[in-house]
């Protein structure tokens, strides 16, 4: 199998998982197609020079994202569509993310959401894993407060 | 509260948009950040060749944690020039063999002078570099030099080189052979040096000895003043030169600030251990850039029962770049202030004053995170520390119990658990005051670990414990 169909398949079968938590790190469509664009671009430039791209591509994309959001300091709101009758709650989760820390939104969304191991996590933020850990707790215990705030609201 | 998966479940119903075609005719650009990816084959095949070298040269019957990453020997005297500016003549036939540890008793970093080849040093329980028995031959001869590895230089003013061995006091005995170490100043930093002597080192050896410790002395390069590279602002990466500040670095108008310090103010504690100590701070849990250094501090804000500070001399830890924010509620006002608005908005810093009246602070500028100004806010240091455990009783079903004793003056007891198959690794964490100095012992507490997944736990298994690092 040439390298260009193996990260086509990691593509079509990691992708949309990616994807989906790019979307709940920045909150941005944009940030979130660009990152994961850019990843599998320097996947592919790379070549055979990947031994678990989709391991690679996970970790890039979001260095990527962190990246463009450190670059910009400014948010834009994820555009979801309301619902009908009832606002869509997810807008609260996402914006109550966008609260934590960056480290601490990436450790959460990576492993609480997207269910990437903890060395994952780590060589992706640069840390080790028992900062994770520690991202991980008050990432979630913030997050917490958080939405139990907006439920009282 | 709901799993985050259910929460974001929603997500589910936004299409990944379909980019593959163009991904392949991407241009690709520069990663934000180094990556380390594998080499080149040819590059590779190098690099083994030169670690495998690399590796019979420095076969030795070490053990320990250090590194030993350069050595010199020469038959004829030849000059050593450290990393840390300091240089001797190495008499004929001796070497010079750089190292790094770190142990439980603190870390060093240093190069040994010997007249043959005994490895990398241990600390003792006293941060004392000491060659075990086992591997200090009893003629053998020793000199280390490296930075303070620890907080205290026991009381005793520095020397001021040029050293005397006269000078070196007694400091401990291994096997057949005697320590005696010295504190001294350096142009911008103390060391310590110690020398480890067989009881059947011959005269001339130890001449050699004396004669090199005489003769030890600073480069021009490390002597120089560093140059200021900016004028005074918000701390950037350029702020520190060489461990030290060079620029005057203000938050919130001079509420806050840090001066570059005089040659001769050398800090009294290595950069070792207050990088250990400032970057493990919470407040650096939230930063993505950071820079740390010696200079004098002036903290105008008292708060907390923390005191002003006016030129005290310091090592200081800046963060900032952590503020990215989505805006705290998205049905919530308008933001009517934002950090950028502020004169420091999202900086933060950390910083070990010494001297009399001396603390730990901990500096949060006057910030913006939810569209209204707050603080300055000024409180006693913490960092984050992770506390030893013990099992307490039979694992049952998927849990188990486990006791702790909280760190003294610990707050927010925080678990942290992960399975590694059948073992959960557990990590029990607290928020320290960094000058934990009058609080009584705590008693221990137990707490329950369990876990919902599969395989049931067969095992538990400890995660690092000690001071952790918060800083990216």
């Amino acid at each position: 199998m040439s390298e260009e169909t193996r990260l086509a398949s990691v593509y079509r079968q990691d992708g949309p998982a990616i994807w989906r938590a790019l979307l709940a790190f920045t909150g941005d469509p944009a940030v979130a197609e660009d990152a994961m664009s850019e990843a599998f671009a320097q996947a592919l430039a790379r070549g055979d020079d990947l031994r678990e791209p989709a391991r690679w591509v996970w970790r890039v994309a979001f260095r990527v994202a962190a990246g463009e959001l450190k670059r910009r300091r400014t948010f834009s709101p994820l555009d979801v569509e309301p619902a009908y009758e009832h606002p869509d709650p997810i807008d609260h989760v996402i914006a109550a993310l966008g609260q934590l820390s960056p480290n601490q939104r990436l450790a959460v969304v990576l492993h609480d959401y997207a269910d990437r191991p903890v060395a994952e996590v780590a060589a992706t933020i640069g840390a080790s894993r028992a900062t994770v850990h520690v991202h991980l707790s008050k990432g979630r215990r913030r997050l917490r407060e958080l939405l139990e705030e907006d439920d009282d609201a | 509260m709901r799993d985050l998966k259910d929460l974001l479940e929603p997500l589910g119903d936004r299409p990944m948009p379909d980019r593959w075609d163009s991904i392949q005719r991407r241009p690709v650009q520069s990663l934000p950040e180094p990556h380390r990816s594998r080499l080149a084959p040819g590059i590779a095949a190098a690099a083994v060749a030169i670690l495998a070298i690399a590796a019979i040269v420095w076969l030795s019957p070490l053990g320990g944690t250090g590194t030993e990453p350069e050595s010199s020997t020469s038959p004829q005297p030849s000059q050593y020039v450290s990393p840390q500016g300091w240089t001797v003549t190495l008499p004929p036939g001796w070497t010079a063999q750089e190292f790094s540890v770190r142990e439980q008793g603190g870390s060093m970093q240093g190069t040994v002078i010997a007249d043959q080849s005994v490895g990398a040093p241990d600390l003792n329980q006293f941060a004392l570099p000491v060659f075990p028995s086992d591997r200090f031959p009893s003629d053998a001869i020793a000199l280390v030099v490296g930075d303070v590895p620890d907080a205290s230089t026991g009381g005793v003013q520095p020397a001021i080189p040029p050293l005397s061995y006269s000078d070196f006091r007694q400091a401990g005995s291994s096997g057949d052979s005697t320590i005696r170490g010295l504190t001294f100043e350096g142009p911008r930093q103390l060391f310590f040096a110690t020398t480890q002597v067989g009881l059947g080192a011959s005269a001339a050896d130890m001449d050699a000895l004396r004669a090199t410790i005489a003769g030890l002395t600073f480069t021009d390069e490390a002597a120089a003043l560093p140059s200021p590279s900016g004028a005074p602002g918000l701390p950037t990466q350029d702020s520190v030169v060489d461990g030290r500040f060079v620029t005057d670095v203000v938050l919130d108008d001079g509420a806050f600030s840090v001066q570059p310090a005089p040659l001769d103010t050398v800090p009294v504690i290595s950069k070792a251990k207050a990088e250990e100590l400032l970057w493990a701070s919470p407040l650096f849990g939230n930063e993505s850039e950071g820079v740390l250094g010696f200079g004098l501090v002036t903290s105008e804000v008292s708060q907390n029962g923390v005191p002003t500070y006016r030129s005290d001399p310091a090592w200081v830890a800046f963060g900032w770049g952590g503020g990215v924010s989505y805006g705290c509620t998205p049905s919530g006002p308008a933001p009517t202030v934002t950090n950028d608005a502020l004169p420091s908005g999202g900086y933060v810093a950390v910083a070990l004053i010494e001297g009399a009246g001396g603390g730990d602070i901990s500096y949060q500028a006057r910030s913006a995170p939810c569209g209204e100004a707050q603080g300055p806010f000024v409180a006693p240091a913490t960092h984050i520390e992770s506390v030893p455990w013990t099992q307490a009783g039979p694992i049952s079903g998927n849990e188990a119990y486990v006791t702790y004793v909280p760190a003294p003056c610990g707050t927010e007891d925080s678990l942290y658990t992960e399975r590694d198959n059948g073992r959960l690794v557990v990590t029990i964490s607290m928020t320290v005051p960094d000058a934990a100095s009058s609080c009584p012992s705590l008693a221990p507490r137990t707490t329950r670990v369990s876990s919902s997944l599969s395989p049931k736990i067969t095992g538990l298994e400890h995660g690092a414990t000690g001071i952790l690092r918060q800083a990216p």
